[in-house]
């Protein structure tokens, strides 16, 4: 039987997701902190009470995503924190950098294990010395620019690796899935959105 | 201590520690997955038995669901058989069956697990279950994996496994196996795996979801997943791929081709490096209807394998014999044809055993409420061999 601590790591993706879909709509409709709560809150408890066929959407959800790695749930936190309190991070260089790693590691891990590519770059989080090495630069670079919060998440993620914490025994899934993936590229797109909009901004001329 | 002090301190502990695990890291990733060499099991097959047939349908005769997916394994008390069934393929709450054969007789069928027993065993909620395969782990222990739906469709899928230690009569909890990093899916397994050196074996299975193309997992001895080798490129290629063996480095693999290509034939890939790296599966002279081939090794220079002898359609199976790299194949005889007058009728997705020396199994589906078994004799097979070697 599986244990208490897989199966809330099993949900939390889920229940951050959703949580963060609740709390971004009272964001977008203006809502205090306090409220954003409660909508996040309520989005979970109306996937788990409505349901689809022989389950309820929050199952269905939980089915399809999957468990978080470190980065992705330290992520999923950062999106929670985010739209509760309205902070948003893209200035940070921090932020920056572990989401555009997340996103580029995603690029090279996702359409050559999924056999859109020939190669098959699952197969570098077995064994060998590639993707380890890379992992290795990446702590080095944090280390130098005292990135902690992405220090702390690739440790957790190595050291999951290490004690063969997880179902797989696979580097890559200790430190990057699919639902980190995707919120790392909707992280960099409105990175993007946000500095064309304050370029064109400050290029406009300002009214006397 | 000051506020300064301590976050020195916490910064200087991540910093530190940091440097041991990557350090740790790539220590341990340096050579982690020892190499393997294949396991080869030649049997003797003595010729005996007589020329005919025996065949037997296991199902109960008032089947009221979708049968398929059927396996066996030989156990101290007989062929064990599994199968998956369902409302309709795909169906919410499958169950995979079992039933025992003493050798004249199939038992009632039973219950392995269900939909709900695998969700509950493994957290998640399991749509449907296909396609069990057994594999004798050891002489009192049994490993059964099957493919386990999560949400909708085979795509979705994932391989599980439940193990018995005493030879199918009772069964252990389900478990994953992690083989994909996109969400765990979209892997199923339909053939026998393979002995490997070092406690290791070989699973054969294929991805379902855009891309399809045969895969090798590699499990260690408390079948955890320690490597998987695509056989051949990706993309659209084939599907259920069948190893076959034949020396410590090298193995043939039957491939089920897809039903969209134009080349309707089996499809073969080849290794030379114990199956680091697989050919491109090539098409054969031999017809396939996209259904799945059952191979095993017959003796010292041949194969032997079950295939739908059709195309188009799965209307026959028939059994015939490869030499060892591909190259050579013949029909040896029809074991099984679907009904003439049913239009609905197919007899597909063999499996094939040799339960004894010079005995051989194959159980079948009939969709979509049969399944069959047939025993033949290495007495029938030589003897059809030599028939249609002279009619040539």
């Amino acid at each position: 039987m599986m244990s208490v601590i897989d199966y809330c790591l099993d949900r939390s993706s889920s229940v951050l997701l959703l949580f963060v879909a609740g709390a971004a709509l009272g964001l977008i409709v203006r809502c205090r902190p306090a409220t954003r709560i409660i909508l996040g809150l309520a989005a979970i408890a109306v996937a788990a009470c409505v349901h689809i066929s022989i389950r309820s959407g929050f199952e269905w959800i939980v089915s399809a995503i999957e468990r978080p790695s470190a980065p992705g749930l330290l992520l999923l936190i950062i999106f929670a924190f985010t739209t509760v309190t309205g902070r948003s991070f893209d200035r940070s260089a921090e932020y920056r950098f572990g989401t555009g790693a997340l996103v580029v590691a995603g690029l090279i891990l996702y359409p050559g294990a999924t056999g859109i590519l020939n190669y098959d770059t699952y197969v570098l989080g077995y064994s060998g010395y590639l993707l380890p090495l890379a992992l290795a630069a990446l702590l080095a670079y944090a280390i130098y620019r005292r990135y902690l919060f992405v220090l702390a998440a690739l440790d957790i993620g190595i050291a999951g690796f290490l004690l063969s914490a997880g179902r797989s025994l696979n580097l890559w899934d200790y430190v990057i899935d699919p639902v980190a993936w995707f919120l790392a590229i909707g992280a960099w797109i409105a990175i993007l959105v946000l500095f064309l909009f304050r370029k064109a901004t400050a290029r406009s001329p300002v009214p006397a | 201590m000051t506020k300064y002090a301590t976050n020195t301190f916490a910064m200087w502990a991540i910093l530190c520690i940091s440097g041991v695990l990557g350090a740790l890291l790539v220590y341990r990733m340096a050579d982690r997955v020892a190499p393997w060499t294949f396991v080869v099991d030649v049997p003797q097959t003595p010729v005996r038995g007589d020329l005919k047939l025996q065949s037997e349908v296991i199902t109960p005769a008032n089947e009221p669901d979708f049968v398929h997916g059927a396996s066996i394994i030989e156990t101290p008390a007989g062929l064990l058989a599994f199968w998956y069934r369902a409302v309709y393929e795909g169906a919410n709450n499958a169950e995979l069956m079992s039933s025992r054969f003493d050798g004249q007789h199939w038992s009632p069928t039973t219950v392995v697990t269900n939909s709900k027993t695998v969700a509950r065993d493994v957290g998640l909620t399991v749509k449907s279950l296909a396609n069990p395969v057994p594999f004798r782990q050891s002489p009192n222990e049994i490993w059964l994996f099957f493919a386990a739906s999560r949400l909708s469709g085979w795509a979705t899928c994932e391989i599980m496994m439940m193990r018995s230690l005493d030879n199918g009569r009772t069964w252990g909890p389900a478990q994953r196996l992690y083989m994909s990093p996109f969400l765990n899916m979209s892997h199923l397994t339909k053939a026998l795996p393979v002995r490997l050196s070092g406690d290791r074996i070989a699973l054969p299975a294929y991805h379902e979801m855009v891309t399809k193309f045969p895969v090798m997992f590699i499990l260690n001895k408390d079948g955890r997943i320690i490597d998987r080798l695509r056989m051949g490129h990706g993309g659209k290629v084939g599907l259920q791929p069948s190893i076959i063996p034949t020396g410590p480095k090298t193995a043939i693999a039957f491939v089920r081709r897809l039903k969209h290509v134009r080349t309707h034939r089996i499809l073969i890939s080849h290794t030379n490096d114990a199956g680091r790296t697989w050919t491109v599966p090539k098409p054969t002279s031999f017809p396939n209807p996209g259904g799945p081939i059952s191979a095993i090794r017959y003796d010292g220079t041949r194969i032997l394998f079950a295939f739908n002898d059709d195309p188009e359609e799965e209307r026959n199976i028939k059994l015939a014999f490869s030499n060892l790299d591909g190259t050579n194949l013949r029909r040896i005889g029809t074991i099984a044809q679907m009904k003439n007058d049913d239009l609905d009728d197919a007899v597909a997705y063999p499996f094939l055993l040799e339960s004894e020396a010079g005995q051989f199994d194959v159980v079948f589906s009939r969709p979509r409420k049969v399944i069959g078994h047939v025993r033949i004799s290495s007495a029938w097979l030589e003897h059809n061999s030599e028939m249609s070697a002279a009619q040539k």
